[in-house]
């Protein structure tokens, strides 16, 4: 077992806060200013050969430094970062970094014209607190999932860890996890946690049969993080480590806001959807068939789902007429699939199991206060 | 204190079996005890052997998967793990799947050992919105069954060929709205081919061809669905020699507003039987289809350039065909520029009409119209232009049907003449893949 304060104080070495807490309202940084572990890694940058990936093992890429895997230590070209608005994966936390061949760098071009060498690797830790009343306490890591750039394109893998935290595993077909922990009122719980198989990678990450990164994307990375106490552009940041190729063009698309932040309620809808169902619901992604597109910079209300009549949605519809109702939360189809389990009408499709109560409650707040109320 | 937590957290952890392998169902529920025989392994690290090095085996077959204990995940790492082009095989009885099964690979081959010998089972689906997912380009699953999936039965979602046979999609509850929405469902593809296939119980459609391209749908059995086989917003289908008998709705051509492709054209419905549709409606409210009433063997709704010629259609109590406009007043309001509402260039000939419309049922049955309804119903709602455009206008041509135009979006003078609709369209061709 590794506690979470581990993880992230290592995390500081490199001067960077890179934890989020999986979904709560204040997710990112400054919760903890624990002291940096004194020794930077000096360890040799990790060579990954495209010849030889995927490892059977996570540690065999050497991404993490030390012997103690499990506090994810990055080595050198391993950089941690955070994005704004989390993908709800069951109120698991999650660490994310890139890697970047010796001698690459990112070329920008715009919001998701995001370029990484051939031979990049884009990594996500999943984590799961042991007490939710102590989030920042004790934690399990779950599984780490790869987004390799091969030279043909990006393909993914999912790896377990074990349950002495010492390495991860390789995994295809995807695996149900039993997890013990003790929820808010201090009860012992019991959760399956689904890893998905790799077959699932594409159903988020590829659009018209093309794999990409999702939270690569200016739009999620341009945010403010906390380092050495100070608050400083990410952006910024990861620059000055060398991640971005000269002439990096970030492009203007509006950045998303934190869905649990202070920002206007339809803001934070929107930019909750854009990061949870957005993946899919666009041109040429797997929603893309039913026309309701939740990416935040869509403006036509029928297309973000306002009196939109499903066509598709069998009895995912749950009898209701419209995606969104305006001033009626109750009779959205929005909110009914966000609020079931039911796999057939759950949103989204992928494996989580629980629901997202807060943005539930976001949306429903988004839709409520939608004027004028009802549809034509 | 937190060093504490941690120990009893471990502790929690080794009691309650963290890392616990899928223990829902998958396990023991096979007739034929576990598997070996494909060395698929249990998708452990370097377990999984690469089969495609070895060739096939003497029936074909790259890997074989047989029914018993874990097979979600012997199932979906064979499949992972197959080449391009590769087959893999189901051996007879039955899989308990609690998960959907997705298949990635370019040109696989799944293959079962036929349609009620290899069945899939998700009675106990707890993940997924399909049984069977397919996003791989030249894909043919064939000789399987699939029965209650949470979800669709098999889908395939934005590919380019697409192969079902001898597929039989049961929901074994007949007629609950809780069943799955659609047996077989290409959507956003192109190139498919769904023949000898067998659908049962769904509710909404048993074969449901969306926003796709160049379809050819023959020799199936649709019933018991609330739409047996319906074709929307595509183009350039062939429906042919399928029978399609006891479901809410037969055969359905239907345009409809606010997707992507927009364009639903040139669908050739001939050729198929179309018998008593009589099923009353058990679809969810808010779809489409669950305003289809019970009692109509076929609709064309907004499409253009249907043609409709050589069915049987007998024993629908609505009606035997309907050609309609999307009416706003009855299936709801939308916001689309680019939608054209209504059904064009529609040519329906040659077919044999018999006992139908006798006891229409839902919103045919509540306009007040004389019973019985005729083989063929018109709403009378045209474009403008459209009844003076020889390549537009509606053309029936029919020895011994009954007809009637309802004049709905006119003052509803109903008219039985069919001398304004006696024109002819070129006819539509056969699907070539």
């Amino acid at each position: 077992m590794r506690s979470r304060r581990s993880i992230c104080s290592a995390l500081l070495v490199v001067g960077l806060w890179a934890c989020d807490d999986g979904g709560d309202a204040t997710p990112g940084p400054g919760v903890d200013a624990a002291p940096a572990d004194a020794a930077a890694p000096d360890a040799a940058a990790p060579v990954v050969d495209l010849a030889q990936v995927p490892y059977a093992r996570l540690s065999e890429y050497g991404f993490f430094a030390g012997d103690d895997l499990a506090a994810l230590r990055p080595a050198a070209g391993v950089h941690p970062y955070l994005v704004t608005a989390v993908l709800w994966s069951d109120d698991a936390g999650k660490a994310r970094f890139v890697y970047l061949p010796p001698g690459g760098a990112i070329e920008v071009g715009g919001d998701e014209d995001w370029r990484l060498p051939v031979g990049s690797v884009v990594i996500k830790n999943f984590w799961f607190s042991a007490d939710q009343r102590d989030r920042e306490g004790t934690a399990r890591l779950l599984e780490t999932r790869l987004l390799i750039h091969e030279a043909e394109g990006w393909t993914g893998h999912v790896y377990v860890w074990d349950e002495a935290q010492t390495d991860a595993e390789r995994w295809v077909a995807g695996r149900r996890l039993t997890l013990d922990f003790l929820d808010r009122d201090g009860a012992a719980q019991q959760q399956t946690y689904l890893v998905p198989n790799t077959n699932q990678c594409d159903q988020c990450h590829a659009n018209d049969d093309v794999t990409g990164l999702l939270g690569l994307v200016t739009r999620q990375v341009d945010r403010m993080i906390e380092v050495d106490g100070a608050q400083r552009p990410q952006l910024e940041v990861l620059a000055e480590r060398g991640v971005f190729a000269a002439g990096a063009d970030f492009g203007d698309t509006p950045r998303l806001v934190d869905p649990f932040g202070d920002a206007p309620v339809a803001e934070r809808a929107r930019s909750y959807l854009d990061a949870n169902c957005a993946h899919c619901h666009r041109a040429g992604g797997g929603g893309g068939p039913s026309g309701l597109v939740l990416q935040h910079t869509e403006q036509r209300p029928v297309n973000f789902g306002v009196c939109r009549a499903p066509v598709a949605a069998g009895p995912g519809a749950g009898g209701r007429t419209a995606d969104i109702v305006p001033g009626r939360p109750d009779e959205s189809i929005l909110v009914y699939r966000m609020s079931s389990t039911d796999p057939e009408i759950k949103m989204p499709e992928l494996p989580n199991l629980t629901v997202d109560a807060q943005a539930i409650e976001l949306v429903r707040t988004w839709i409520a206060e939608m004027e004028p109320a009802g549809c034509p | 204190m937190r060093r504490g937590l941690c120990l009893s957290f471990l502790g929690l952890a080794l009691l309650g079996g963290c890392d616990d392998d899928d223990d829902t169902g998958a396990n023991g529920g096979g007739d034929t005890g576990p598997s070996v025989d494909g060395a698929i392994g249990d998708g452990a690290p370097g377990d999984a052997a690469p089969m495609a090095d070895m060739g096939p085996d003497a029936n074909g077959c790259h890997a074989v998967v047989e029914p018993g204990a874990d097979a979600v995940t012997r199932l979906q790492t064979a499949l992972i793990e197959a080449s391009a082009g590769d087959t893999v095989c189901l051996g007879a009885g039955t899989f308990e799947l609690d998960a959907e099964i997705s298949v990635a690979v370019d040109g696989l081959t799944l293959r079962g050992a036929g349609p009620e010998a290899t069945i899939l089972d998700f009675s106990g689906q707890t993940v997924g919105a399909n049984g069977v997912l397919l996003t791989g380009d030249g894909i043919t699953v064939e000789d399987f069954g699939v029965r209650n999936s949470a979800g669709d039965g098999v889908r395939a979602a934005g590919v380019d060929g697409i192969t079902f046979r001898r597929i039989h999609v049961i929901w074994t509850t007949p007629a609950q709205s809780d069943n799955g929405a659609y047996g077989l469902y290409p959507v956003e593809s192109s190139n498919v081919l769904v023949e000898e296939c067998r659908v049962e119980g769904a509710s909404d459609a048993g074969i449901y061809v969306g926003q796709s391209r160049n379809i050819l749908v023959r020799n199936n059995e649709a019933t018991g669905n609330v739409a047996g086989i319906e074709i929307e917003n595509s183009t350039d289908a062939e429906v042919v020699d399928n029978h399609v008998f006891g479901n809410t709705g037969g055969i359905l051509v239907f345009t409809l507003p606010q997707l992507p492709m927009k364009d639903g054209a040139r669908c050739k419905v001939h050729q198929n039987r179309i018998i008593e549709n009589n099923l009353p409606n058990f679809g969810r409210a808010g779809s489409i289809v669950s305003l289809v009433p019970g009692g109509t063997g076929a609709f064309i709704l907004a499409a253009d350039d249907t043609e409709f010629t050589a069915n049987e259609v007998r024993g629908n109590e609505t009606t035997g065909l309907v050609i309609i406009s999307y009416l706003t007043d009855i299936l709801g309001a939308y916001d689309d520029d680019a939608y054209d509402p209504y059904s064009e260039g529609s040519w329906v000939h040659d077919n044999t009409f018999a006992d139908n419309g006798d006891m229409p049922q839902g919103l045919l049955g509540g306009l007040g119209l004389a019973v019985p309804l005729p083989d063929i119903l018109s709403d009378g709602c045209w474009a403008e232009g459209q009844t003076e455009d020889a390549a537009r206008r509606t053309c029936i041509q029919e020895d011994g049907a009954t007809f009637r135009d309802i004049d709905l979006c006119g003052d509803m003078t109903a008219s039985d003449d069919l001398a304004p609709f006696d024109c002819e369209h070129d006819a539509q061709p056969t699907i070539d893949l």
